[in-house]
């Protein structure tokens, strides 16, 4: 009884594993990846072919921008032309893919120049070389030859949104502070550039301190502080014009202004009687409300993307930390509880974010945490880095940074999100306060 | 009772020995005349259908002297690439990239059919001059004077001069450090990484806080050995080359029949011993450590995982293009895809995978994760 008992265990848990092993085996060998390498991707951009009346000083000049803006971003490495084995002498000739991954390119950038008259026609297309095919289709560009910067941009933003899957940035501008002179006695001007700092132009003379240029939605005014007045007032400007009207001529003294998303409203920071709060104006009616109160010093504001909410800093808690209010006022909710003190917070484009400054241990930061206050992460640290501002794709922050001494002066730099490309922009003085627009139409 | 279950446990016994020897003890093999007769019974329509049915499976005697296609990865055919790769639609895709080995002059596409000016997905073309004078505001000669102009008394040009073609300098941006100077240089060895490549992600501030840095750990260099013996081997199906196909069309309906019994036969497979598996394994691993570059810098870089089914040669070429299994897709899905794919290709071929365990290794899926990297 027994005897048969155990054949039949042993002849079901043969039978069993048998059927285990054979649906077992129908399947491919499954091996999890978690290690790989990190640096930029290799691309290379093959010579422009040149069209009508295009000078080879023009495709160079285009070129260059393009690889300047897709370096520039940290995500990829350009291959330089000296080691390209083949050279594309026409446009529309097939892509050799052996030739380009021989020196390891995985991408390749091909296009023409074509100059007619003062017009100007850019074409490019994009390719995998790994996988040896297309990746979207190819574009063209048509402008004044004047605009070939732009276009540059444009060719350059088509490329990096084709091979990251997010928004770019390269067409768009920046407005900033520009600072000259020793520390007692700076002259200050609004300009506005490029965000790679090429075509500079200062909106403002050097008579009157201006402070805190913030960029509307459409990219056409901003907003800033100046004491054109002798007491810090906040500022509208327009930007093509330059015409420029004061925001709230009651007395008191307005600050740090801020753009709602839907350009209708500014919130700033007014001080009265000593007492600092920050207010909302409708900038059609001029209405004012007012949308924080108590004795603390309530500042910087930023609106979040959907415009429901704003983030400011205040000492309300005795030190200066990072709050979280509804955009109509009322109960706010601190989000930052690290060690030392939080200021100048920034809303990210995307709405996942929050950029601050940090000043800890004598350091200061520049860093990113989550809208709950989660997930803080310092990016930079200096003798003094302040005024954070995003990338029109949220991707990365500009800010100042000034030398300690007493010639110390403030350059800008910029930093990814997640903080391995930190870099200096150039500009034609010191810089401060930068401010991003949003992509250009 | 005990007959009872002695006749029982026999009866379960002699089912199990059916369901796990049936085949041999019970099967009626060749011998069977009943196969014979319906080999003389077929029409010669039913002929014709098999013929044209099954003729791209059909396989016939191996011949000896034909030699396995070489399937390079870099030498595709232009057979459609998988759906699930390019979820935009690519019109010019269409056409298939020349075989670059042979180059031949094709006829060279329209720029119209290429460059689409109107229907872009990515960016819409710049429309004309008349608009575009708006964009560069100082560049309009429509637009109204500046004050910027009166106001300024310091040049505006850029600091590159753009105006100025031949001086024009390419970047605005000065490195921090000098580290990003070296990443000119070119690799000639396509499975070696830059030089400036890196595992994780350091900022200014982490980097000033501790100057303690990692000392890295060599890995052993030694594999397991395999313990396969080659019995198993020589059963391996050989890759029949096209031609060859091509060539054997011309059969009898015996032998069409006769070719879509074998094929109902199980494949050999060859299972692997924990040792094998982990020879394959780090092999794998190995060689993605060195290719995969997923960009963790972008929107979800870290967070996308995919799935890749591979399909190898025995002498660890891809025969085809590698396949997305991954079941779900979102924003940065398709870059994350298509790192893994340049990272497959490009660490390819894989000829450290011993060819005597091919069965186990044919076909493998990879798993990138990069959920541990950038930090």
């Amino acid at each position: 009884m027994k005897y048969f008992i155990k054949i039949v265990i042993i002849g079901l848990m043969f039978f069993m594993s048998k059927v285990l092993t054979l649906s077992a085996e129908t399947k491919p060998l499954m091996i999890e990846i978690t290690q790989g390498i990190i640096k930029p991707m290799p691309i290379a951009l093959s010579q422009f072919t040149a069209i009508g009346d295009t000078t080879p000083q023009y495709v160079d000049q285009i070129t260059s921008v393009i690889m300047a803006d897709l370096v520039g971003s940290g995500l990829f490495r350009e291959i330089p032309r000296s080691a390209h084995v083949s050279a594309n002498t026409n446009f529309n000739n097939p892509v050799k893919f052996s030739d380009w991954r021989v020196i390891n390119v995985d991408a390749l950038i091909t296009g023409s120049v074509n100059i007619q008259g003062d017009k100007l026609i850019l074409q490019f297309r994009l390719f995998d070389v790994f996988a040896q095919k297309p990746l979207g289709e190819g574009l063209q560009f048509q402008a004044s030859i004047g605009n070939w910067r732009r276009m540059a941009h444009k060719i350059s933003d088509a490329v990096y949104s084709r091979l990251t899957g997010e928004a770019a940035y390269f067409d768009s501008r920046v407005v900033y502070i520009s600072e000259q002179g020793p520390k007692n006695a700076r002259k200050k001007r609004l300009t506005i550039m490029d965000y790679d700092g090429a075509n500079s132009r200062f909106l403002t003379d050097d008579n009157d301190i201006v402070l805190a240029p913030r960029f509307s939605p459409n990219n056409e005014e901003i907003v800033y502080t100046s004491y054109e007045t002798g007491v810090p007032k906040v500022y509208l400007m327009n930007v093509d014009t330059l015409n420029k009207r004061v925001l709230d001529d009651q007395p008191g003294m307005t600050f740090a202004p801020r753009f709602s998303p839907d350009g209708r409203n500014v919130v700033m920071s007014l001080t009265d009687r000593g007492n600092t709060d920050i207010y909302s104006v409708v900038l059609e009616s001029r209405r004012k409300t007012r949308l924080t109160s108590g004795p603390s010093i309530d500042t910087a504001p930023s609106f979040s993307p959907d415009g429901k909410q704003i983030v400011f800093e205040s000492d309300r808690g005795g030190r200066q930390q990072i709050y979280i209010m509804s955009s109509s006022g009322g109960d706010a909710t601190r989000i930052s509880f690290g060690k030392g003190s939080y200021g100048t917070p920034v809303w990210s484009p995307r709405g996942d974010m929050i950029a601050f400054t940090k000043i800890s241990q004598g350091r200061f930061h520049i860093g990113v945490m989550r809208t709950d206050g989660s997930n803080e992460r310092l990016l930079t640290a200096s003798f003094l880095d302040e005024g954070p501002t995003w990338s029109p794709n949220g991707r990365v922050i500009m800010f100042f940074r000034e030398s300690a001494g007493t010639n110390g002066a403030p350059e800008i730099f910029s930093v990814d999100v997640t903080g391995r490309n930190l870099k200096r922009v150039k500009t034609i003085q010191n810089g401060s306060d930068p401010s991003w627009s949003g992509l250009l139409k | 009772m005990d007959i009872g279950v002695k006749i029982s446990g026999t009866a379960h016994a002699i089912l199990i020995s059916i369901a796990i020897f049936g085949a041999p003890i019970f099967s009626a093999d060749e011998e069977n005349p009943i196969q014979i007769s319906e080999v003389s019974l077929i029409s010669l329509e039913e002929f014709e259908l098999l013929t044209k049915e099954n003729m791209p499976v059909f396989q016939s005697e191996p011949e000896p002297e034909v030699q396995e296609p070489e399937l390079e990865p870099e030498v595709q055919e232009p057979e459609p690439e998988p759906e699930v790769q390019e979820p935009e639609p690519e019109p010019e895709v269409q056409e298939p990239e020349p075989e670059l080995e042979v180059q031949e002059p094709e006829p060279e596409p329209e720029v119209q059919e290429i460059i689409n000016e109107s229907d872009s997905d990515l960016i819409a073309p710049i429309a004309d001059e008349d608009n575009l004078g708006e964009l560069t505001p100082e560049l309009n000669e429509n637009a109204a004077p500046k004050a910027a102009e009166i106001i300024s008394d310091v040049s505006n040009e850029a600091p590159e001069e753009p105006a100025d073609i031949g001086a024009l300098e390419d970047t605005s941006f000065e490195k921090v450090n000098g580290a990003d100077e070296e990443k000119l240089e070119i690799e000639l060895n396509e499975n070696t990484p830059a030089e400036e490549s890196t595992t994780q992600i350091v900022t200014e501030a982490e980097e000033q806080k501790s100057d303690l840095v990692p000392s890295r750990t060599s890995k052993p260099k030694s594999r397991p050995k395999n313990l396969k013996t080659t019995k198993e081997i020589a059963i391996k199906p050989k890759l029949k080359p096209k031609e060859v196909v091509e060539a054997e069309k011309d059969t009898t309906a015996e032998s069409i029949l006769e070719s879509l019994k074998e094929k109902k036969e199980p494949e050999p497979f060859l299972n692997l011993t924990p040792a094998q598996k982990e020879s394959v394994v780090n092999i794998i691993k190995n060689k993605m450590r060195l290719c995969w570059n997923p960009s963790v810098g972008v929107e979800n870089g870290l967070t996308n995982v995919m799935i890749l089914g591979l399909k190898f040669d025995i002498d660890g070429k891809l025969v085809e293009s590698p396949v997305n299994l991954t079941p779900n897709s979102g924003v940065g899905s398709l870059q994350a895809f298509e790192a893994a794919r340049r990272a497959v290709i490009r660490c390819s071929p894989y000829n450290e995978l011993d060819p005597e365990i091919y069965d186990g290794w044919k076909e493998l899926n990879l798993k990138f994760n990069p959920k541990n990297m950038g930090r």
